[in-house]
């Protein structure tokens, strides 16, 4: 078991590179409560995830051997250059990326970039990392996300609970996978009944508050699927065998099975892409709306949001749209999805 | 159709006779783009700061810009509308004024309104995107492009890794005197062959969707050109060290425009030489906007175009504004030596927003010496997070490092309706006074 953590924000960081090098990766979310300081030595136009973890950092609530962040959004940029400034972690790196996977050569640069990370993480354990370190990370992390797979077809059957398959995901994301896979091995084997009448599809952005997934099952609502960044998405397709820098690199740009990029990327079809398989997850496995959750000043999700909408409008696909902050579940937004869960009908 | 009410904005007043050739510069333009247009001559809407616009100049396209076209509008005091149409389709407010005015006029807002037509753009047969300067270009494009249904390239530039800020540490900033973001800078091999490849592929996609074979020698010219205007805007930034200083934000607002949109054609020359004339000559003259300067400033950011005036409201207090890091963005100085597609590549990586902040703070910081500068002003514009999350830190820098104050102010860049002028100005007056007590 390992001990020692580094922190990330965002998908996009290769948690398998962190993994060989030693350490748990552990991604932040952000706390859900109000900040204070993060307005004023960033900015109050930036996602609340980004205010938060920048709020917990120099309050040193953070208990971390180092922070990685990568190009994911223009605050998360913004951020990187003011983690850098007031020295907030041990260790730091911001890992740079290609946005269009489109881009002829786009793996080949990122491999490079991965390959600074990677020296940069030897400097840090003081070791070198080996092929073979990758790729026994590599193993660990694909045995994760074919575990996380399965949980989602339960999760989407009635045979586990769609707040056991967030656990697991947040768990998958922020602790030693072994210890993850060891426990996860064990549920699936055995499963637990469910059955809710108000079958949905989550979309957005991350969100601090999980809280809100326990909080729909209590609504009696059931997440059958989602495209999340906190719920299947870190999970889809593999790392495949071969040159592990080239094949993270491949991975961490084309998710290998070309379903679901960030909405950062740039590439053609892919909000066309998203529509689709969104219309997939909602045709076999029988959700009856979707609700858009996204964290307010999230652009590249906004963005998605209209095409999106008027697509399902279309489609006579019913939506609502939750804005958050740092808290989701409250009042106002508890009493429109219960709504929204009378509209659909079980 | 019904005109919105805009909210009362003012509308600035130049102080040297060149900047009033930019507007209508940017009509005749506007004439060549519509006659264009029903010539068959290939209309590129690019987003994205530097897209290879010198490119489509040298294939005889006419490039216009998104955010050209929104601050014009903006300008103009007729953006609301444009605002409004589009978030009556689903558009977020929060999301970048900019494409909100023109998806408003790609919807087909405010063709009638009285004019307009003198900047009413005709719709493109291509568009161009880069994120040299934010995520939201290429994303904005990418939904015009579902939109507009043209064929569509996006430039993926990478931002400059810290790790190529060297001379940070091996050189102080204060080492580094000229202005601007020519400055030698490390840029990694695979940055460079990265960018040049995509190059190649928008001068590809460009002469197969358009039917028109790209000349090596006009390409040169055109650089030649975007070059020989960006030393002329220099020079004229390097004059603005003088106190009092020759001409002020109001004037380099509306000048940054032809290094912007024309960069590779003979007009931009033609104007910064009269530009820099008028300004030796103030400056030989010891003529300034000001004859009694209080607070020189540097500005950050984008201004709300709408409200230009703002500037001269600072000038009524005693302050000016003397450098600002916004239009110095454009400008590039080619290297002979390397070749026509390695400089564009340069251009785009060496952009002043694709350095990381460090850079963007130092920038401002060489400027605070050479430029006598006691104050800074900085737009946290609300729906452009490249500048919302630099404000602060700028505002950190230059008092931890130098003792300088910063005042902050909000603003959109194109919607009036998050600008509050009242409250804007009783912060400046503060702020002056703060100053010069």
């Amino acid at each position: 078991m390992k001990n020692k953590v580094i922190s990330y924000l965002c998908l996009g960081v290769p948690r398998e590179m962190i993994y060989a090098a030693g350490f748990i990766p552990k991604r932040l979310f952000g706390e859900p409560k109000p900040v204070t300081k993060a307005q004023h030595l960033f900015t109050n136009y930036a996602c609340h995830i980004c205010k938060s973890v920048l709020e917990e950092a120099v309050d040193r609530k953070i208990e971390t051997d180092g922070m990685v962040m990568t190009y994911t959004c223009d605050a998360i940029r913004g951020l990187s250059y003011r983690i850098e400034k007031e020295r907030l972690f041990p260790y730091f790196y911001f890992l740079i990326r290609p946005q269009n996977k489109e881009v002829s050569g786009a793996d080949e640069f990122f491999s490079k970039e991965l390959l600074d990370f990677k020296r940069s993480l030897e400097n840090l354990c003081e070791r070198e990392i080996r092929d073979e370190d990758l790729r026994e990370s590599i193993e660990i992390y694909n045995k994760n996300r074919e575990l996380m797979r399965k949980l989602d077809e339960m999760r989407a059957s009635g045979k586990a609970r769609p707040k056991t398959f967030y656990k697991f995901a947040i768990k998958s994301l922020t602790e030693d996978p072994k210890d993850v896979n060891e426990e996860l091995s064990e549920f699936v084997k055995i499963g637990e009944e469910f059955d809710t009448p108000y079958k949905i599809h989550i979309f957005g952005s991350v969100i601090s508050d999980t809280q809100i997934f326990s909080e729909i099952e209590d609504m009696s609502g059931h997440i059958v699927s989602d495209d999340l960044c906190i719920g299947i998405r870190p999970f889809l397709g593999k790392v495949e065998d071969g040159d592990p820098i080239l094949e993270l690199a491949k991975y961490y740009l084309f998710l290998n099975d070309g379903m679901l990029s960030c909405p950062y990327m740039t590439e053609s079809n892919r909000v066309f892409s998203r529509f689709e398989f969104i219309k997939n997850m909602i045709s076999s496995r029988g959700a009856k709306g979707v609700v858009f959750m996204v964290q307010r000043y999230c652009d590249p999700n906004l963005w998605d949001f209209q095409f999106l909408q008027n697509r399902f409008s279309k489609e006579g696909i019913p939506t609502l749209f939750l804005e958050t902050e740092h808290k989701v579940a409250e009042g106002q937004l508890k009493t429109r999805l219960e709504a929204f869960f009378e509209a659909i009908g079980g | 159709m019904e005109k919105s009410k805009m909210p009362k904005t003012e509308r600035s007043i130049k102080a040297i006779s060149a900047t009033k050739l930019v507007y209508p510069a940017l009509k005749n333009y506007k004439a060549e783009m519509d006659e264009g247009k029903k010539n068959g001559v290939p209309i590129v809407w690019c987003g994205g700061g530097i897209t290879g616009t010198e490119i489509m100049h040298a294939m005889g396209m006419l490039p216009q810009h998104i955010d050209n076209m929104a601050a014009v509008f903006s300008a103009k005091q007729v953006s609301l509308p444009f605002i409004e149409a589009s978030e009556a389709t689903g558009i977020h407010h929060d999301l970048c004024s900019y494409y909100r005015t023109v998806f408003g006029h790609v919807l087909g807002t405010g063709k009638d309104m009285k004019g307009i037509q003198s900047v009413y753009w005709p719709l493109p047969d291509l568009l161009v995107g880069a994120n040299a300067v934010c995520v939201t270009h290429p994303i904005g494009i990418r939904f015009l492009e579902r939109h507009l249904k043209v064929p569509t390239f996006i430039i993926d530039t990478p931002p400059i890794h810290t790790r190529m800020d060297k001379h940070r540490t091996e050189k102080p900033y204060m080492e580094h005197t000229h202005i601007g973001t020519d400055y030698k800078h490390e840029v990694e091999p695979h940055y460079v062959s990265y960018l040049v490849d995509q190059y190649k592929k928008l001068v590809d996609f460009l002469e197969y969707h358009t039917k028109r074979k790209l000349d090596y020698k006009k390409l040169e010219e055109a650089l030649y050109l975007s070059s020989k205007a960006s030393e002329l805007f220099f020079k004229i930034q390097d004059l603005r060290r003088a106190i009092p200083c020759p001409i002020g934000a109001e004037d380099i607002m509306s000048l940054v425009g032809p290094m912007f949109i024309w960069p590779g054609r003979k007009e931009t020359v033609e104007i910064y030489e009269k530009a820099l004339l008028e300004v030796e000559e103030r400056v030989k003259n010891k003529e300034g906007v000001l004859s009694d300067e209080r607070v020189r400033f540097f500005f950050e950011g984008i201004p709300p175009w709408y409200s230009l005036g703002l500037f001269n409201y600072i000038e009524e207090k005693g302050g000016i504004s003397v450098i600002e890091s916004y239009p110095l963005e454009f400008c590039y100085v080619m290297d002979e030596k390397l070749s026509p597609l390695e400089n564009l590549a340069y251009k785009a990586l060496k952009y002043l927003y694709n350095y990381s902040m460090h850079e963007r703070a130092d920038i401002a910081l060489r400027c605070a010496k050479a430029y006598s500068i006691n104050g800074c002003i900085a737009w946290t514009t609300i729906c452009c997070k490249i500048f919302t999350t630099f404000a602060s830190f700028l505002r950190d820098r230059l008092w931890e490092e130098l003792e300088i104050p910063t005042l902050i102010l909000e603003a959109e860049q194109s919607d009036p309706r998050d600008y509050a002028e009242a409250p804007v100005k009783a912060r400046i007056d503060a702020f002056m006074e703060m100053l010069t007590k």
